[in-house]
């Protein structure tokens, strides 16, 4: 970049600045009057204080909620780095009555400021135990985002809560498929009959959860085996159940790959997938030592009827042949 | 409480644990559910064995601690990691002989700083109560109130605590330790001269000791972190070598990854000594269905281990269960990978004899090289 382009960048920039300090100024000038207007509270003085007006403004709830949730989306990153703000937050959060797009808002704020460890340190226990208080909460979009974030952290209350909704022991406060997926986010819980279960009995999507989550169970190989083999099983079932078993028994794989790569009759797909992850990451000797393999290989790479099962089969051979 | 077993529901080991809490005499019957591999546990899930656990060490705080009890707590109060366990072993020290156990109030500090960010809600009001709870407490709030009834027996633990209160701490945290270190003061300790505060004096091993334990007369068969296959009675031959036990799925920051870190600081050290080749230092997995090569290879590696022909870390693929059985190993599994382990190091002699053990509590790669160098003496 030239000296003067890099000049007209660097005031182009100084300029995006300037007007983006002017609308926070005032936007925070606006917000100072609304709040000064219903509730008197800043008229005293701290008026130019951004932090007091944002709080007395995310505070009152007689101001529209979209002008609330504007505190947070234009304010919510700088607010969160002040213990009164993240307080106020657990408020609204927690209040049953306030209006729901403001709580969504502010637990999205926490959601983010929980992410600066240390920073948020004093808070975390308050903000485990806000988030428990929204697990049977009304608002469906709230009690998904404070469960999930739960069981994200492994929290025993919500895995005794999912556990015992899918006993049937008491209320499920999430759909059973949606349980089971983040019941499984701890792989030291009795999780492989509810994959299982979800397996069985879910559509695509859950069948791939379901399939993704058993790479942590070595007793999940046969179904994983099972999944792999299926040719009326979805493609990305397959490719799912293909990573998880090589996850969990390397060998296992390569010998269910080695036998769909040379089936004609299986997908194309698939069977370019076998030859790509036998050829990259199969284990070489029991790849290119199997003679009978590679023999087979050499039909398979000769059978334009499939060209890209071909050109992988060609491909692992040759590489078996520069070793 | 010894005829409990996995069957047995959760509910009714903690009414069996609450009728023991109300009738002290028998809190002996209490240790029986301590050792990880009581049939209690086995097939519980990780969450389940938290809980029971928690629950029982909570029950000492008025049962009363028996000495052989004592390990597990102050185990829990330096390794743990689960704010309903650690808060059950703060209650549960407060069942201690202080006057036995002089050397308490450090364990309780390495907890409170342990907890960090992690500290939650917890309720021992009755066993697994729902949310919201009717006696909330924390972690933090029992480990400060079992340092505040020390009193002067916390007298060590005063300027660690004192530092802790500047530190950013919820306001009802800092009032309380506020409060703790008053406490401490008002009974009659002026706040100076204590003793080093990280000094932790261990307490008299309780469980049985497997030293002069024979090993190599057992069939176990190994796979190294490469894929190479060794039988157990060939490799722990001629050397003497550190056996240290992990998984790599363990969840707690203060277990299986700090013995791995801890082991590459004592590689660092034998080098150090020019004692490189003259022992063996391995780690062994818990977890050998799941622990293939690469995931050793690559946990050693990201830990500082630097792997080589007296250096590997081992998944047993036959024989485990003999293994376990002959060095009483601390550990518990459940339906899918363990639930439960304790801290274990052995030292092995150049015949396969076990010298020495390291267990529960944490080891310093400084003991341990003290310990091998007495070993590698005579040889030399």
């Amino acid at each position: 970049m030239s000296e003067r382009a890099a000049r007209e960048r660097r005031d182009a920039l100084a300029e995006e600045l300037r007007a983006g300090h002017d609308d926070r100024r005032r936007f925070l000038a606006e917000l100072a009057d609304s709040v000064s207007a219903t509730t008197g509270e800043l008229a005293a003085g701290g008026g130019d204080d951004a932090t007091a007006t944002a709080l007395a403004a995310l505070r009152d709830k007689t101001l529209p909620a979209a002008t609330r949730v504007e505190v947070l989306s234009r304010l919510g990153g700088g607010l969160t780095r002040n213990d009164e703000a993240i307080e106020v937050l657990l408020a609204i959060v927690q209040d049953s009555g306030d209006n729901p797009e403001v709580r969504a808002a502010a637990l999205d704020a926490l959601g983010s400021a929980a992410f600066q460890v240390a920073r948020f340190r004093p808070h975390e226990d308050a903000y485990r135990s806000a988030l428990r208080s929204l697990i049977q909460d009304d608002d469906e979009n709230l009690r998904e985002v404070a469960i999930s974030t739960l069981a994200l952290q492994h929290d025993p209350e919500i895995q005794q809560t999912l556990l015992a909704g899918l006993r049937g022991e008491g209320e499920l406060p999430v759909p059973r498929e949606q349980a089971i997926q983040l019941l499984a986010e701890d792989d030291h819980l009795d999780n492989l009959p509810l994959l299982r279960e979800l397996y069985e009995s879910g559509d695509d999507d859950a069948r791939l959860e379901a399939v993704r989550l058993m790479g942590s169970y070595t007793d999940a190989s046969d179904l994983l085996e099972r999944a792999l083999r299926d040719k009326d099983e979805t493609t990305e079932v397959r490719r799912q159940s293909a990573a998880s078993l090589r996850n969990l028994a390397p060998e296992r794989f390569d010998a269910v790959a080695k036998e769909i790569a040379t089936d004609g009759s299986d997908y194309a797909e698939i069977r370019t997938l076998s030859l790509t992850t036998l050829e990259h990451l199969g284990d070489a000797d029991a790849v290119y030592g199997d003679e009978d393999f590679i023999q087979r290989l050499g039909a398979v790479g000769g059978d334009e009827s499939a060209p890209e099962v071909a050109k992988g089969a060609r491909s692992l051979v040759e590489r078996g042949r520069r070793r | 409480l010894t005829a409990l077993d996995s069957s047995t529901p959760e509910a009714d080991v903690a009414a069996l644990i609450d009728a023991v809490r109300r009738a002290p005499e028998r809190r002996g019957e209490l240790l029986s559910l301590l050792p990880e591999r009581a049939p209690v546990y086995a097939g519980r899930s990780s969450a389940e064995v938290t809980r029971l656990r928690g629950y029982l060490l909570a029950a000492f705080a008025e049962a009363g601690l028996p000495a052989e009890a004592l390990p597990y707590a102050l185990e829990v109060l330096e390794s743990g990691h689960q704010p309903y366990e650690i808060a059950g072993a703060a209650r549960a020290v407060r069942g201690a002989d202080h006057a036995a156990y002089p050397a308490l109030a450090p364990y309780l500090v390495r907890a409170v700083r342990n907890l960090g960010g992690a500290d939650a809600t917890v309720s021992f009001e009755r066993y697994d109560p729902r949310w919201p709870y009717d006696q909330p407490t924390t972690a933090m709030t029992e480990l400060l109130r079992t340092l505040a009834a020390l009193g002067s027996d916390a007298a060590a633990a005063l300027p660690a605590l004192e530092r802790l209160a500047e530190q950013r701490l919820p306001a009802a945290v800092r009032d309380e330790l506020r409060a703790v270190c008053d406490a401490i003061r008002g009974a009659g300790v002026d706040g100076c001269c204590h003793e080093d505060e990280d000094e932790v004096a261990e307490p008299e091993p309780i469980e049985a000791p497997v030293v002069g334990t024979r090993l190599c007369d057992l069939e176990v068969e190994l796979e190294d972190q490469t894929g190479r296959r060794e039988s157990l009675a060939r490799f722990f031959h001629r050397k003497p070598a550190v056996v240290a036990f992990f998984y790599t799925r363990c969840d707690s920051p203060y277990k299986c990854s700090l013995t791995v870190t801890r082991l590459a600081a004592l590689q660092a050290l034998l080098e150090a000594r020019g004692l490189a080749g003259a022992m063996r230092l391995v780690a062994m997995t818990y977890d050998p269905d799941f622990d293939l090569p690469g995931r050793l290879e690559r946990y050693g590696r990201d830990r500082g281990v630097r792997f080589g022909e007296d250096v590997r870390f081992f998944r047993p693929t036959s024989g485990f269960d003999a293994l376990a059985q002959r060095l009483a190993l601390g550990v518990g599994y459940g339906p899918s990978t363990v639930n439960r382990h304790r801290i274990e190091l052995f030292l092995l002699d150049a015949a396969g004899d076990v010298a020495a053990s390291f267990t529960r509590l944490q080891w310093d790669p400084d003991t341990v090289l003290a310990a091998a160098e007495g070993l590698l003496a005579p040889a030399a």
